[in-house]
Protein backbone atom coordinates (compact mmCIF):
# COMPACT_ATOMS: atom_id res chain seq x y z
CA UNK A 1 0.00 0.00 0.00
CA UNK A 2 1.23 3.46 -0.84
CA UNK A 3 0.28 6.74 0.75
CA UNK A 4 -0.54 9.83 -1.23
CA UNK A 5 -0.89 13.45 -0.29
CA UNK A 6 -3.67 15.27 -2.10
CA UNK A 7 -2.96 18.97 -2.32
CA UNK A 8 -6.04 20.99 -3.20
CA UNK A 9 -5.51 24.12 -5.24
CA UNK A 10 -8.29 26.66 -5.66
CA UNK A 11 -8.28 29.47 -8.18
CA UNK A 12 -6.75 32.52 -6.44
CA UNK A 13 -9.74 34.64 -7.36
CA UNK A 14 -12.97 32.68 -7.51
CA UNK A 15 -15.60 34.25 -9.75
CA UNK A 16 -18.10 34.78 -6.95
CA UNK A 17 -18.59 33.14 -3.57
CA UNK A 18 -20.78 30.04 -3.73
CA UNK A 19 -24.40 30.46 -2.70
CA UNK A 20 -25.70 28.66 0.40
CA UNK A 21 -27.50 26.19 -1.85
CA UNK A 22 -24.27 25.45 -3.73
CA UNK A 23 -22.40 25.03 -0.45
CA UNK A 24 -24.93 22.49 0.77
CA UNK A 25 -24.62 20.58 -2.50
CA UNK A 26 -20.85 20.70 -2.08
CA UNK A 27 -21.11 19.35 1.46
CA UNK A 28 -23.23 16.48 0.17
CA UNK A 29 -20.50 15.75 -2.39
CA UNK A 30 -17.90 15.52 0.40
CA UNK A 31 -20.21 13.17 2.25
CA UNK A 32 -20.51 10.94 -0.82
CA UNK A 33 -16.76 10.97 -1.32
CA UNK A 34 -16.01 9.91 2.24
CA UNK A 35 -18.72 7.28 2.02
CA UNK A 36 -17.29 5.84 -1.16
CA UNK A 37 -13.59 5.92 -0.23
CA UNK A 38 -13.88 5.81 3.53
CA UNK A 39 -11.31 3.05 4.00
CA UNK A 40 -8.78 4.63 1.63
CA UNK A 41 -8.93 8.11 3.13
CA UNK A 42 -6.47 7.95 6.01
CA UNK A 43 -6.85 11.57 6.94
CA UNK A 44 -9.55 13.90 5.69
CA UNK A 45 -6.99 16.62 6.29
CA UNK A 46 -8.01 20.20 6.71
CA UNK A 47 -8.67 23.40 4.85
CA UNK A 48 -6.13 26.21 4.92
CA UNK A 49 -6.69 29.91 5.41
CA UNK A 50 -6.11 31.77 2.15
CA UNK A 51 -3.37 33.98 3.62
CA UNK A 52 -0.08 33.07 5.22
CA UNK A 53 3.59 33.97 5.50
CA UNK A 54 6.58 33.23 3.34
CA UNK A 55 10.09 32.90 4.76
CA UNK A 56 12.61 33.57 2.06
CA UNK A 57 16.24 32.46 1.84
CA UNK A 58 17.48 35.92 2.69
CA UNK A 59 15.64 35.63 5.98
CA UNK A 60 12.89 38.09 5.15
CA UNK A 61 9.29 37.22 5.83
CA UNK A 62 6.47 38.39 3.64
CA UNK A 63 2.73 38.14 4.03
CA UNK A 64 0.61 36.23 1.57
CA UNK A 65 -1.41 35.94 -0.58
CA UNK A 66 1.25 35.98 -3.26
CA UNK A 67 0.25 37.76 -6.40
CA UNK A 68 2.48 35.64 -8.59
CA UNK A 69 0.44 32.46 -8.06
CA UNK A 70 -2.75 31.87 -9.97
CA UNK A 71 -3.88 29.20 -7.55
CA UNK A 72 -3.68 28.98 -3.81
CA UNK A 73 -3.42 25.84 -1.72
CA UNK A 74 -6.80 25.44 -0.10
CA UNK A 75 -6.41 22.18 1.78
CA UNK A 76 -5.12 18.63 1.76
CA UNK A 77 -6.00 15.00 2.50
CA UNK A 78 -4.01 11.79 2.90
CA UNK A 79 -5.09 8.75 0.91
CA UNK A 80 -3.84 5.19 1.04
CA UNK A 81 -4.16 2.86 -1.95
CA UNK A 82 -2.14 0.48 -4.12
CA UNK A 83 -0.97 2.69 -6.93
CA UNK A 84 -1.14 6.03 -8.71
CA UNK A 85 -3.96 4.94 -10.98
CA UNK A 86 -6.20 4.24 -8.01
CA UNK A 87 -5.14 7.51 -6.36
CA UNK A 88 -6.01 9.44 -9.50
CA UNK A 89 -9.38 7.72 -9.58
CA UNK A 90 -10.09 8.76 -6.00
CA UNK A 91 -8.99 12.32 -6.77
CA UNK A 92 -11.20 12.43 -9.83
CA UNK A 93 -14.24 11.78 -7.64
CA UNK A 94 -13.20 14.36 -5.06
CA UNK A 95 -15.51 17.40 -4.81
CA UNK A 96 -12.54 19.74 -5.29
CA UNK A 97 -12.03 18.35 -8.79
CA UNK A 98 -15.72 18.69 -9.55
CA UNK A 99 -15.94 22.37 -8.72
CA UNK A 100 -13.04 23.58 -10.79
CA UNK A 101 -10.11 23.17 -8.40
CA UNK A 102 -7.02 21.17 -9.22
CA UNK A 103 -5.54 18.39 -7.12
CA UNK A 104 -1.85 17.67 -6.94
CA UNK A 105 -1.19 14.04 -6.07
CA UNK A 106 2.18 13.18 -4.48
CA UNK A 107 3.28 9.83 -3.19
CA UNK A 108 4.90 9.65 0.25
CA UNK A 109 8.57 8.69 -0.09
CA UNK A 110 8.38 6.50 2.98
CA UNK A 111 11.52 7.83 4.70
CA UNK A 112 10.08 7.08 8.09
CA UNK B 1 -1.64 16.36 11.21
CA UNK B 2 -4.91 17.70 12.38
CA UNK B 3 -7.88 15.56 13.29
CA UNK B 4 -6.92 12.12 12.06
CA UNK B 5 -10.23 11.06 10.67
CA UNK B 6 -11.75 7.71 11.31
CA UNK B 7 -13.71 7.85 8.13
CA UNK B 8 -15.89 4.82 8.61
CA UNK B 9 -17.40 6.18 11.81
CA UNK B 10 -17.04 9.86 11.12
CA UNK B 11 -18.65 9.84 7.73
CA UNK B 12 -20.43 13.11 7.35
CA UNK B 13 -23.90 12.05 6.49
CA UNK B 14 -24.96 15.11 4.59
CA UNK B 15 -28.31 13.50 3.92
CA UNK B 16 -29.15 14.30 7.50
CA UNK B 17 -29.49 17.94 6.59
CA UNK B 18 -32.94 18.83 5.40
CA UNK B 19 -33.31 20.28 1.95
CA UNK B 20 -32.34 23.97 1.71
CA UNK B 21 -30.90 23.84 5.22
CA UNK B 22 -27.99 26.14 4.36
CA UNK B 23 -30.24 28.64 2.62
CA UNK B 24 -32.72 28.83 5.43
CA UNK B 25 -30.00 28.95 8.08
CA UNK B 26 -28.49 31.85 6.20
CA UNK B 27 -31.80 33.70 6.56
CA UNK B 28 -31.98 32.90 10.26
CA UNK B 29 -28.41 34.04 10.89
CA UNK B 30 -28.83 37.28 8.97
CA UNK B 31 -32.05 37.95 10.89
CA UNK B 32 -30.60 37.34 14.31
CA UNK B 33 -27.41 39.32 13.63
CA UNK B 34 -29.18 42.22 11.95
CA UNK B 35 -31.57 42.42 14.86
CA UNK B 36 -28.61 42.80 17.21
CA UNK B 37 -26.40 45.01 15.07
CA UNK B 38 -29.06 47.21 13.53
CA UNK B 39 -30.08 47.58 9.93
CA UNK B 40 -26.99 49.65 9.10
CA UNK B 41 -24.89 46.54 9.51
CA UNK B 42 -26.95 44.15 7.44
CA UNK B 43 -23.94 43.65 5.14
CA UNK B 44 -21.78 42.62 8.10
CA UNK B 45 -24.55 40.21 9.12
CA UNK B 46 -24.62 38.74 5.62
CA UNK B 47 -20.82 38.37 5.54
CA UNK B 48 -20.82 36.61 8.91
CA UNK B 49 -23.59 34.24 7.83
CA UNK B 50 -21.58 33.43 4.70
CA UNK B 51 -18.42 32.84 6.74
CA UNK B 52 -20.26 30.50 9.12
CA UNK B 53 -21.66 28.43 6.26
CA UNK B 54 -18.31 28.30 4.56
CA UNK B 55 -16.61 27.09 7.75
CA UNK B 56 -19.36 24.52 8.20
CA UNK B 57 -18.75 23.25 4.72
CA UNK B 58 -15.06 22.70 5.39
CA UNK B 59 -15.46 21.38 8.90
CA UNK B 60 -18.54 19.21 8.50
CA UNK B 61 -17.32 17.87 5.19
CA UNK B 62 -14.41 16.22 6.98
CA UNK B 63 -15.69 15.65 10.48
CA UNK B 64 -19.37 15.00 10.09
CA UNK B 65 -22.35 17.12 10.95
CA UNK B 66 -22.58 18.22 14.59
CA UNK B 67 -25.57 17.31 16.68
CA UNK B 68 -26.96 20.80 16.69
CA UNK B 69 -25.92 22.24 13.33
CA UNK B 70 -28.00 25.39 13.80
CA UNK B 71 -26.33 26.16 17.12
CA UNK B 72 -22.89 25.51 15.64
CA UNK B 73 -23.53 27.99 12.83
CA UNK B 74 -24.91 30.53 15.25
CA UNK B 75 -21.78 30.41 17.42
CA UNK B 76 -19.42 30.78 14.48
CA UNK B 77 -21.45 33.61 12.98
CA UNK B 78 -21.69 35.46 16.31
CA UNK B 79 -17.96 35.19 16.81
CA UNK B 80 -17.21 36.61 13.38
CA UNK B 81 -19.69 39.41 14.00
CA UNK B 82 -17.89 40.32 17.23
CA UNK B 83 -14.52 40.20 15.46
CA UNK B 84 -15.84 42.46 12.73
CA UNK B 85 -17.17 44.96 15.26
CA UNK B 86 -13.94 44.97 17.28
CA UNK B 87 -11.90 45.49 14.15
CA UNK B 88 -14.11 48.37 13.18
CA UNK B 89 -13.84 49.88 16.66
CA UNK B 90 -10.04 49.65 16.54
CA UNK B 91 -9.93 51.33 13.16
CA UNK B 92 -12.03 54.16 14.52
CA UNK B 93 -9.67 54.57 17.46
CA UNK B 94 -6.57 54.50 15.25
CA UNK B 95 -8.00 57.04 12.86
CA UNK B 96 -9.98 59.63 14.80
CA UNK B 97 -11.26 61.19 11.60
CA UNK B 98 -13.33 58.05 11.13
CA UNK B 99 -15.13 58.55 14.39
CA UNK B 100 -17.73 60.70 12.73
CA UNK B 101 -18.79 57.67 10.73
CA UNK B 102 -21.73 55.74 12.09
CA UNK B 103 -20.54 53.08 14.48
CA UNK B 104 -22.21 49.86 15.23
CA UNK B 105 -25.17 50.50 17.45
CA UNK B 106 -24.03 47.58 19.53
CA UNK B 107 -20.62 49.06 20.08
CA UNK B 108 -21.65 52.68 20.30
CA UNK B 109 -24.36 52.19 22.84
CA UNK B 110 -21.92 50.25 24.97
CA UNK B 111 -24.78 48.68 26.82
CA UNK B 112 -24.71 45.30 25.19
CA UNK B 113 -21.64 43.18 25.80
CA UNK B 114 -20.77 40.60 23.20
CA UNK B 115 -20.95 37.95 25.89
CA UNK B 116 -24.60 38.79 26.40
CA UNK B 117 -25.55 37.36 23.12
CA UNK B 118 -22.85 35.01 22.03
CA UNK B 119 -24.16 32.43 24.46
CA UNK B 120 -27.73 32.97 23.57
CA UNK B 121 -28.77 29.79 21.83
CA UNK B 122 -31.07 30.06 18.88
CA UNK B 123 -34.60 29.06 19.59
CA UNK B 124 -36.81 32.07 19.53
CA UNK B 125 -35.19 33.03 16.26
CA UNK B 126 -38.42 33.10 14.32
CA UNK B 127 -39.25 36.33 16.03
CA UNK B 128 -36.11 37.88 14.54
CA UNK B 129 -36.99 36.51 11.14
CA UNK B 130 -40.46 37.94 11.42
CA UNK B 131 -39.08 41.37 12.25
CA UNK B 132 -36.53 41.34 9.43
CA UNK B 133 -39.26 40.23 7.05
CA UNK B 134 -41.32 43.25 8.02
CA UNK B 135 -38.26 45.46 7.52
CA UNK B 136 -37.71 44.01 4.04
CA UNK B 137 -41.36 44.58 3.13
CA UNK B 138 -41.15 48.30 3.80
CA UNK B 139 -44.21 50.05 2.35
CA UNK B 140 -41.96 52.82 0.99
CA UNK B 141 -39.92 50.43 -1.17
CA UNK B 142 -41.00 49.25 -4.61
CA UNK B 143 -42.46 45.75 -4.37
CA UNK B 144 -39.93 44.39 -6.86
CA UNK B 145 -37.12 45.50 -4.52
CA UNK B 146 -38.83 43.95 -1.51
CA UNK B 147 -39.07 40.62 -3.31
CA UNK B 148 -35.41 40.67 -4.33
CA UNK B 149 -34.28 41.75 -0.86
CA UNK B 150 -36.37 39.10 0.90
CA UNK B 151 -35.04 36.37 -1.40
CA UNK B 152 -31.49 37.52 -0.71
CA UNK B 153 -31.42 38.11 3.03
CA UNK B 154 -34.26 35.89 4.27
CA UNK B 155 -34.09 32.97 1.84
CA UNK B 156 -30.35 32.88 1.16
CA UNK B 157 -30.61 33.08 -2.63
CA UNK B 158 -27.53 34.48 -4.36
CA UNK B 159 -27.97 37.39 -6.75
CA UNK B 160 -27.50 35.09 -9.71
CA UNK B 161 -30.06 32.62 -8.35
CA UNK B 162 -32.61 35.42 -7.89
CA UNK B 163 -31.97 36.71 -11.41
CA UNK B 164 -32.39 33.20 -12.77
CA UNK B 165 -35.60 32.58 -10.86
CA UNK B 166 -37.19 35.92 -11.73
CA UNK B 167 -36.07 35.78 -15.37
CA UNK B 168 -34.11 38.99 -15.21
CA UNK B 169 -30.49 40.10 -15.19
CA UNK B 170 -28.04 39.95 -12.30
CA UNK B 171 -27.30 43.66 -12.58
CA UNK B 172 -31.01 44.50 -12.28
CA UNK B 173 -31.32 42.40 -9.14
CA UNK B 174 -28.09 43.80 -7.69
CA UNK B 175 -29.35 47.35 -8.23
CA UNK B 176 -32.68 46.61 -6.59
CA UNK B 177 -31.01 45.11 -3.54
CA UNK B 178 -28.38 47.82 -3.20
CA UNK B 179 -30.94 50.61 -3.43
CA UNK B 180 -33.29 48.94 -1.01
CA UNK B 181 -30.50 48.48 1.52
CA UNK B 182 -29.34 52.07 1.12
CA UNK B 183 -32.81 53.32 1.77
CA UNK B 184 -33.33 51.13 4.82
CA UNK B 185 -29.90 51.94 6.23
CA UNK B 186 -30.60 55.64 6.03
CA UNK B 187 -33.92 55.34 7.81
CA UNK B 188 -33.39 56.34 11.46
CA UNK B 189 -36.23 54.09 12.59
CA UNK B 190 -34.19 51.14 11.35
CA UNK B 191 -31.31 51.67 13.79
CA UNK B 192 -33.05 49.43 16.18
CA UNK B 193 -35.43 46.78 15.03
CA UNK B 194 -38.01 46.14 17.68
CA UNK B 195 -41.65 45.46 18.27
CA UNK B 196 -42.57 48.89 16.94
CA UNK B 197 -42.36 47.34 13.51
CA UNK B 198 -45.50 45.34 14.14
CA UNK B 199 -48.01 47.71 12.62
CA UNK B 200 -50.86 46.78 10.34
CA UNK B 201 -49.54 48.81 7.41
CA UNK B 202 -46.34 46.77 7.37
CA UNK B 203 -48.21 43.51 7.65
CA UNK B 204 -50.39 44.50 4.71
CA UNK B 205 -47.28 45.40 2.70
CA UNK B 206 -45.68 42.07 3.62
CA UNK B 207 -48.81 40.20 2.54
CA UNK B 208 -48.69 41.89 -0.84
CA UNK B 209 -44.97 41.13 -1.26
CA UNK B 210 -45.50 37.45 -0.43
CA UNK B 211 -48.58 37.27 -2.65
CA UNK B 212 -46.55 38.59 -5.58
CA UNK B 213 -43.56 36.41 -4.76
CA UNK B 214 -45.88 33.42 -4.88
CA UNK B 215 -47.29 34.56 -8.21
CA UNK B 216 -43.77 34.90 -9.58
CA UNK B 217 -43.45 31.17 -9.08
CA UNK B 218 -46.98 30.16 -9.89
CA UNK B 219 -47.61 32.18 -13.03
CA UNK B 220 -44.02 32.15 -14.25
CA UNK B 221 -43.21 30.48 -17.51
CA UNK B 222 -39.82 29.48 -16.18
CA UNK B 223 -38.67 26.34 -17.89
CA UNK B 224 -37.62 24.63 -14.69
CA UNK B 225 -40.54 23.47 -12.58
CA UNK B 226 -38.22 23.08 -9.58
CA UNK B 227 -37.39 26.80 -9.68
CA UNK B 228 -41.03 27.79 -9.82
CA UNK B 229 -41.94 25.49 -6.97
CA UNK B 230 -39.08 26.88 -4.89
CA UNK B 231 -40.39 30.43 -5.20
CA UNK B 232 -43.88 29.28 -4.17
CA UNK B 233 -42.48 27.31 -1.25
CA UNK B 234 -40.40 30.25 -0.06
CA UNK B 235 -43.48 32.49 -0.17
CA UNK B 236 -45.36 29.93 1.92
CA UNK B 237 -42.45 29.60 4.36
CA UNK B 238 -42.24 33.36 4.88
CA UNK B 239 -46.02 33.65 5.19
CA UNK B 240 -45.92 30.96 7.86
CA UNK B 241 -43.37 33.05 9.76
CA UNK B 242 -45.67 36.06 9.35
CA UNK B 243 -48.58 34.04 10.71
CA UNK B 244 -46.73 33.75 14.04
CA UNK B 245 -47.16 37.45 14.54
CA UNK B 246 -47.84 38.06 18.21
CA UNK B 247 -50.15 41.01 17.84
CA UNK B 248 -52.72 42.40 15.47
CA UNK B 249 -55.11 40.48 13.35
CA UNK B 250 -53.37 37.76 11.36
CA UNK B 251 -56.47 36.19 9.86
CA UNK B 252 -55.55 37.73 6.50
CA UNK B 253 -52.19 35.91 6.74
CA UNK B 254 -54.08 32.65 7.30
CA UNK B 255 -56.27 33.44 4.31
CA UNK B 256 -53.19 34.09 2.16
CA UNK B 257 -51.73 30.76 3.31
CA UNK B 258 -55.00 29.04 2.37
CA UNK B 259 -54.88 30.67 -1.05
CA UNK B 260 -51.25 29.63 -1.55
CA UNK B 261 -51.95 26.05 -0.45
CA UNK B 262 -54.90 25.67 -2.84
CA UNK B 263 -52.73 26.99 -5.65
CA UNK B 264 -49.56 25.03 -5.00
CA UNK B 265 -51.75 21.90 -4.87
CA UNK B 266 -52.43 22.44 -8.56
CA UNK B 267 -48.98 23.63 -9.62
CA UNK B 268 -47.71 20.40 -11.16
CA UNK B 269 -50.95 19.88 -13.09
CA UNK B 270 -50.68 23.32 -14.69
CA UNK B 271 -48.21 22.24 -17.33
CA UNK B 272 -48.00 19.25 -19.61
CA UNK B 273 -44.90 17.16 -20.19
CA UNK B 274 -43.62 19.58 -22.80
CA UNK B 275 -43.87 22.44 -20.29
CA UNK B 276 -46.87 24.02 -22.03
CA UNK B 277 -49.44 25.75 -19.88
CA UNK B 278 -52.64 23.74 -19.46
CA UNK B 279 -55.89 25.56 -18.86
CA UNK B 280 -58.00 24.50 -15.91
CA UNK B 281 -60.38 22.50 -18.09
CA UNK B 282 -57.57 20.34 -19.52
CA UNK B 283 -55.79 19.60 -16.24
CA UNK B 284 -55.54 16.09 -14.89
CA UNK B 285 -57.16 16.59 -11.48
CA UNK B 286 -55.69 13.36 -10.14
CA UNK B 287 -52.35 15.19 -10.16
CA UNK B 288 -53.58 17.73 -7.64
CA UNK B 289 -51.98 17.39 -4.23
CA UNK B 290 -54.65 16.51 -1.71
CA UNK B 291 -52.36 17.02 1.23
CA UNK B 292 -51.86 20.64 0.15
CA UNK B 293 -55.60 21.10 -0.35
CA UNK B 294 -56.23 19.73 3.13
CA UNK B 295 -53.62 22.12 4.51
CA UNK B 296 -55.39 24.96 2.72
CA UNK B 297 -58.66 23.95 4.34
CA UNK B 298 -57.01 24.10 7.76
CA UNK B 299 -55.67 27.57 7.08
CA UNK B 300 -59.06 28.64 5.78
CA UNK B 301 -60.70 27.39 8.95
CA UNK B 302 -58.30 29.45 11.05
CA UNK B 303 -58.79 32.53 8.87
CA UNK B 304 -62.48 32.76 9.73
CA UNK B 305 -61.70 34.18 13.18
CA UNK B 306 -61.89 37.66 11.70
CA UNK B 307 -65.10 39.53 11.07
CA UNK B 308 -63.49 41.45 8.24
CA UNK B 309 -62.76 39.43 5.10
CA UNK B 310 -59.61 40.50 3.26
CA UNK B 311 -59.07 40.14 -0.47
CA UNK B 312 -57.10 36.99 0.35
CA UNK B 313 -60.15 35.47 2.02
CA UNK B 314 -62.15 35.99 -1.15
CA UNK B 315 -59.41 34.75 -3.45
CA UNK B 316 -58.90 31.69 -1.25
CA UNK B 317 -62.62 30.99 -1.44
CA UNK B 318 -62.51 31.18 -5.25
CA UNK B 319 -59.50 28.86 -5.33
CA UNK B 320 -61.29 26.47 -3.00
CA UNK B 321 -64.27 26.34 -5.37
CA UNK B 322 -61.93 25.08 -8.10
CA UNK B 323 -60.30 22.55 -5.78
CA UNK B 324 -63.56 21.05 -4.62
CA UNK B 325 -64.93 20.41 -8.10
CA UNK B 326 -64.24 16.77 -8.94
CA UNK B 327 -64.47 17.51 -12.65
CA UNK B 328 -64.29 20.78 -14.58
CA UNK B 329 -68.01 20.42 -15.40
CA UNK B 330 -68.79 20.27 -11.69
CA UNK B 331 -67.42 23.76 -11.04
CA UNK B 332 -69.92 26.02 -9.31
CA UNK B 333 -69.61 29.03 -11.63
CA UNK B 334 -72.52 30.87 -10.01
CA UNK B 335 -70.64 30.88 -6.73
CA UNK B 336 -67.35 31.86 -8.38
CA UNK B 337 -68.99 34.77 -10.24
CA UNK B 338 -70.54 35.88 -6.99
CA UNK B 339 -67.18 35.80 -5.21
CA UNK B 340 -65.53 37.78 -8.00
CA UNK B 341 -68.27 40.39 -7.63
CA UNK B 342 -67.38 40.72 -3.94
CA UNK B 343 -63.70 40.96 -4.84
CA UNK B 344 -64.36 43.58 -7.51
CA UNK B 345 -65.92 45.89 -4.95
CA UNK B 346 -62.45 46.09 -3.39
CA UNK B 347 -60.06 45.74 -6.30
CA UNK B 348 -61.63 46.71 -9.57
CA UNK B 349 -58.52 46.27 -11.69
CA UNK B 350 -58.85 45.27 -15.36
CA UNK B 351 -57.16 41.94 -14.53
CA UNK B 352 -59.81 41.12 -11.91
CA UNK B 353 -62.53 42.07 -14.42
CA UNK B 354 -60.85 39.76 -16.90
CA UNK B 355 -60.98 36.93 -14.37
CA UNK B 356 -64.63 37.72 -13.71
CA UNK B 357 -65.29 37.61 -17.46
CA UNK B 358 -63.64 34.19 -17.79
CA UNK B 359 -65.88 32.85 -15.02
CA UNK B 360 -68.89 34.39 -16.74
CA UNK B 361 -67.93 32.71 -20.02
CA UNK B 362 -68.26 29.32 -18.33
CA UNK B 363 -71.51 30.28 -16.66
CA UNK B 364 -73.35 31.88 -19.56
CA UNK B 365 -71.11 31.79 -22.60
CA UNK B 366 -68.39 33.84 -24.30
CA UNK B 367 -70.55 36.70 -25.54
CA UNK B 368 -71.62 37.62 -22.00
CA UNK B 369 -67.95 37.56 -21.03
CA UNK B 370 -67.03 39.84 -23.93
CA UNK B 371 -69.72 42.28 -22.81
CA UNK B 372 -68.10 42.51 -19.38
CA UNK B 373 -64.75 43.29 -21.00
CA UNK B 374 -66.36 45.81 -23.37
CA UNK B 375 -67.52 47.73 -20.29
CA UNK B 376 -63.93 48.32 -19.14
CA UNK B 377 -62.80 51.75 -20.37
CA UNK B 378 -60.35 51.26 -23.20
CA UNK B 379 -57.82 53.60 -21.60
CA UNK B 380 -57.47 51.10 -18.75
CA UNK B 381 -56.76 48.06 -20.93
CA UNK B 382 -53.37 46.54 -20.02
CA UNK B 383 -52.25 46.45 -23.63
CA UNK B 384 -48.75 45.13 -22.88
CA UNK B 385 -50.04 42.20 -20.86
CA UNK B 386 -49.93 39.04 -23.01
CA UNK B 387 -52.55 37.19 -20.94
CA UNK B 388 -55.06 39.98 -21.59
CA UNK B 389 -54.82 39.40 -25.35
CA UNK B 390 -54.56 35.64 -25.02
CA UNK B 391 -57.83 35.52 -23.07
CA UNK B 392 -59.54 37.90 -25.49
CA UNK B 393 -58.43 35.66 -28.34
CA UNK B 394 -59.74 32.64 -26.50
CA UNK B 395 -63.16 34.23 -25.84
CA UNK B 396 -63.53 35.42 -29.43
CA UNK B 397 -62.49 31.99 -30.65
CA UNK B 398 -65.16 30.34 -28.54
CA UNK B 399 -67.61 32.93 -29.83
CA UNK B 400 -66.84 31.79 -33.39
CA UNK B 401 -65.01 34.98 -34.38
CA UNK B 402 -61.79 33.49 -35.73
CA UNK B 403 -60.58 36.69 -37.37
CA UNK B 404 -60.55 38.72 -34.14
CA UNK B 405 -59.24 35.69 -32.22
CA UNK B 406 -56.28 35.50 -34.56
CA UNK B 407 -55.66 39.24 -34.22
CA UNK B 408 -55.62 39.07 -30.42
CA UNK B 409 -53.37 36.02 -30.32
CA UNK B 410 -50.97 37.70 -32.72
CA UNK B 411 -50.78 40.72 -30.40
CA UNK B 412 -50.23 38.39 -27.43
CA UNK B 413 -47.42 36.66 -29.35
CA UNK B 414 -45.77 40.05 -29.82
CA UNK B 415 -45.69 40.85 -26.10
CA UNK B 416 -44.68 37.58 -24.47
CA UNK B 417 -41.05 36.60 -24.00
CA UNK B 418 -41.82 33.11 -22.82
CA UNK B 419 -41.03 30.42 -25.34
CA UNK B 420 -43.66 28.07 -23.94
CA UNK B 421 -46.34 30.73 -24.36
CA UNK B 422 -45.10 31.65 -27.82
CA UNK B 423 -45.35 28.02 -28.85
CA UNK B 424 -48.91 27.73 -27.55
CA UNK B 425 -49.97 30.96 -29.26
CA UNK B 426 -48.44 29.92 -32.58
CA UNK B 427 -50.41 26.70 -32.51
CA UNK B 428 -53.59 28.61 -31.74
CA UNK B 429 -52.99 31.14 -34.51
CA UNK B 430 -52.38 28.30 -36.96
CA UNK B 431 -55.69 26.71 -35.92
CA UNK B 432 -57.57 29.86 -37.01
CA UNK B 433 -56.73 29.60 -40.69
Amino acid sequence: MAKFLFIYRDPAEPASPPSPEQMQAFLAMWGDWFQKYGTAILDGGDGLHPTGKLLKTDGTVSDGPYVESKEIIGGFSVVQCDNYDLAVGIARDCPIAKIGGTIEIREFAGFN
Amino acid sequence: MTNIAKPTEAIPDSNKLVEHFFRHEYGRLVSVLTKRLGMRYIDVAEDCAQIALSQALHHWGRNGIPENPGGWLFRVASRSAIDAIRKQAMEVRAQPELSSLPQSSLFAEGQVQPSDWILEEPGALDDDQLQLLLVCCAPELPVSSCIALALKVMCGFSVSEIAHALLTSESTIQKRITRAKEKLRGDPSMLKIDAAIFDQERIDAALMVLYLLFNEGYLSTHTRMSTRRELCEEAIRLATILSQHPRNDVSSVYALLALMSFHIARLDARTDEAGDVLLLESQDRSKWSWSDIRLGMDWMQRSTSSVQASRYHIEAAISWEHCRAARFEDTDWDRICELYDVLLVRIATPIQWLNRAIAESYRSGPSAALQIIAAIPESEHPVDYPIWHAVLGYLHHRNGDLVVAKQQWTIALGCTHSRAEQELLRRRIASCS
